[in-house]
């Protein structure tokens, strides 16, 4: 038998896309400079938003003075933190996955698996070390400290970040579930809480300048991710496919409902059972009482909301006082999102409303009642952080989160269909349902951000 | 009573539902019959509200129709191809919610989990069910709730031998106990057993 080795089919399939769709040097290079200047363009308009921002008189004002411990607390939950997203996140999409052609055209053939494997694994470790290396680097953005030591830190960033690609793909090969990482999210939000509640403590410090100790950390973990690949079959090869899919439309129709929808179904497959809770009551009563249910199942969602809570004291330490509220208003919007699976799922669902009876206002009204009471506890915690107007800064924070919180979850679906009308701009066309989105989106959200600016002024 | 009259719809200029008259009293059932593509579930849809008629009007109990409304919502009860379920709630869980949605306690639960044979998935979340598991859940969350009119879309979808027996037996209890149905269906011997009116599209 003649054996097939993974090189021959890569470059067979070169060839078969080449002759498919040819495309010339120029049209290449064409293509790249059209990326480019788009990316160019978005450079610059935030370098220019960075640059105006730094001059505003109220944004020079230092951050209200605080203790070096409490700063450097600060910091290593910070990264404690970004280690347990940024783990959490590759073990979602696998990290090694194989769309359904891979898995059916070539996985299922006698081809070396590792082979076949390796340039999604060193693909993965790039792309995984280049965003560990900008995350870290946008963590020293925010904290003033730090700047001293950016490429020590993107240093840190990128071997951290490859460290755990090796580490999660031989779990993902073993087929572990880790606990590592919200465990690491525990300890950060312990952390956090030293610097919110002011404790007196010792200086903590970062070995952020000790790349070798990193490197020497990395590089066991790349070479147990490579012994892995062998390992990795079919079924966890398919599980971050979903995910990667949603997320690739998510990115092309600018809906973010297509990815939370596969992270739903992909959770409640997980969980599969569960232990029923008895309803009861009147009807708006049984309503929140399984808004409640859905939180007992979802311990992760009251984890974030948990996780948030150090945020505005954070701020307090780095950013000038102004800055502390807009960054409450944020933070409180993603707290109070974290409860509002029920509402999401409601709004997205005709056939549910119609099911459930009533009026369309009465079931989302209904389903709003746990985030509304989730960000407001959520800003009277956090209320102590805020150094100017804290009164009138928490109402907006709380209003405004739960303002966003329900704008976002019951704005209509993007529409690309006929149906969709065009405004043409002096840059091109922009679709009238985009603007909405916007609009019942971030923009609000800025525009709330601006509101609290203008109160503490 | 469910009254449609001159119902016309189309898609693209071309004419799926052409001035459709019929009525459907309290305890009778209704088959939407024709091959597939003829406007079976576009008529079902019209009725039920998720789609709007070029031209026509239909009413239950006296009242227009409208998916929005909370009269037509307490009166039909609706197995479409849209249905939906709480990804994060259980299937008790579901069926207890319709319930104590539409008013009714929701001890029914255990009865509709029993006659429909999915009481050992009560505690599953909907996303673990086979498909003929999900529509016996559609078709129960339809039964844990007060209705006068069930409009069903090929009810007899993935349920086996047993299941379509227990379905007809079903939709003629619910007819004797005054309710109406109206289903499209490809199934002969459900159609018979159930249907008193027949109601022919695209031929």
């Amino acid at each position: 038998m003649t054996v097939v080795t993974a090189g021959r089919i890569r470059s067979e399939l070169r060839a078969m896309r080449r002759r498919r769709k040819p495309l010339s040097f120029f049209r290449r290079l064409y293509d790249l400079s059209d990326t480019a200047l788009y990316v160019g363009m978005a450079g610059g308009l935030v370098t220019e938003a960075v640059i105006k921002t730094r001059a505003v008189p109220a944004l020079s004002v230092p951050p209200t003075p605080h203790t070096a411990a409490s700063v450097s607390w600060m910091a290593v939950a910070l990264a404690v933190a970004a280690v347990a997203a940024f783990g959490q996140a590759l073990l979602a999409v696998g990290p090694i996955w194989a769309g359904a052609a891979a898995q059916t055209w070539i996985l299922a053939s006698p081809v070396d698996r590792r082979s076949a494997l390796l340039p999604t694994f060193v693909r993965t470790l790039v792309i995984a070390g280049i965003g560990g290396a900008l995350l870290a680097g946008g963590l020293t953005a925010i904290y003033p400290p730090w700047q001293v030591n950016l490429p020590w830190t993107a240093t840190a960033g990128f071997l951290l970040a490859v460290f755990l690609v090796g580490f999660t793909v031989d779990s993902q090969a073993r087929g572990l579930v880790h606990r590592v990482f919200p465990v690491l999210l525990g300890v950060a939000v312990l952390l956090g809480g030293v610097v919110a509640l002011q404790l007196d403590v010792p200086n903590l410090a970062l070995p952020v300048r000790n790349a070798p100790l990193l490197a020497i950390l990395a590089v066991p973990s790349i070479v147990l991710g490579y012994r892995a690949l062998s390992q990795l079959h079919r079924g966890a090869l398919s599980a971050g496919g979903d995910l990667v899919q949603a997320a690739a439309v998510t990115s092309a129709w600018l809906d973010p409902s297509h990815v939370s929808a596969a992270l739903v179904l992909r959770r409640a497959r997980r969980i599969g059972r569960v232990r029923s809770v008895r309803l009861r009551g009147s009807r708006s009563f049984a309503f929140v009482l399984a808004d409640i249910a859905r939180l007992r199942r979802y311990p992760a969602a009251v984890a974030v909301w948990a996780a948030l809570l150090p945020v505005p004291f954070f701020a307090a330490v780095s950013l000038p006082p102004i800055a502390v509220g807009p960054v409450q208003l944020l933070a409180a919007y993603l707290a109070a999102d974290r409860l509002a699976g029920g509402l999401r799922t409601i709004a997205g669902s005709a056939a549910l409303r119609r099911s459930l009876g009533g009026t369309d206002a009465s079931l989302k009204v209904i389903h709003l009642v746990l985030p509304a009471v989730g960000a407001i506890v959520w800003c009277a915690l956090t209320s102590f952080a805020l150094p100017l107007a804290p009164s009138v800064t928490v109402v907006i924070s709380a209003a405004g989160a739960v303002l966003v919180v329900y704008a976002m979850a019951t704005r209509p679906p993007m529409d690309y269909g006929g149906g969709g009308a065009i405004f043409e701009t002096g840059f091109g066309a922009v679709p009238v349902n985009l603007i909405r989105q916007l609009l019942r989106g971030p923009a609000l959200l800025v525009g709330l951000g601006a509101l609290q600016l203008i109160a503490a002024h | 009573m469910l009254r449609v009259d001159g119902l016309t719809r189309g898609f693209s200029g071309r004419l799926v539902l052409h001035e459709l008259s019929f009525e459907l009293a309290p305890g009778e059932g209704a088959a939407v019959v024709g091959p597939n593509g003829s406007g079976k579930t576009t008529l079902l849809r019209c009725v039920a509200g998720t789609d709007v008629p070029d031209a026509g009007r239909i009413t239950l109990n006296g009242f227009p129709v409208s998916e929005t409304s909370p009269d037509t919502r307490a009166a039909m009860a609706c197995v479409l191809d849209d249905v939906d379920f709480f990804p994060d709630l259980s299937v008790g869980e579901h069926l207890a919610l319709c319930a104590l949605a539409h008013g009714r306690p929701a001890d029914v639960v255990e009865a509709v989990l029993a006659e429909l044979g999915i009481v050992e998935q009560r505690d599953q979340l909907p996303a673990t069910l086979s498909s003929g598991q999900r529509r016996r859940l559609a078709l129960a969350s339809c039964f844990v709730r007060p209705r006068s009119l069930l409009v069903l879309d090929e009810p007899e979808q993935r349920l086996d031998v047993e299941g379509r027996a227990w379905l007809a037996s079903r939709l003629n209890a619910e007819k004797a106990n005054g309710g109406s149905v109206l289903m499209a269906s490809h199934d002969p011997d459900l159609i018979e057993a159930v249907a008193d009116v027949y109601i022919e599209v695209g031929l």
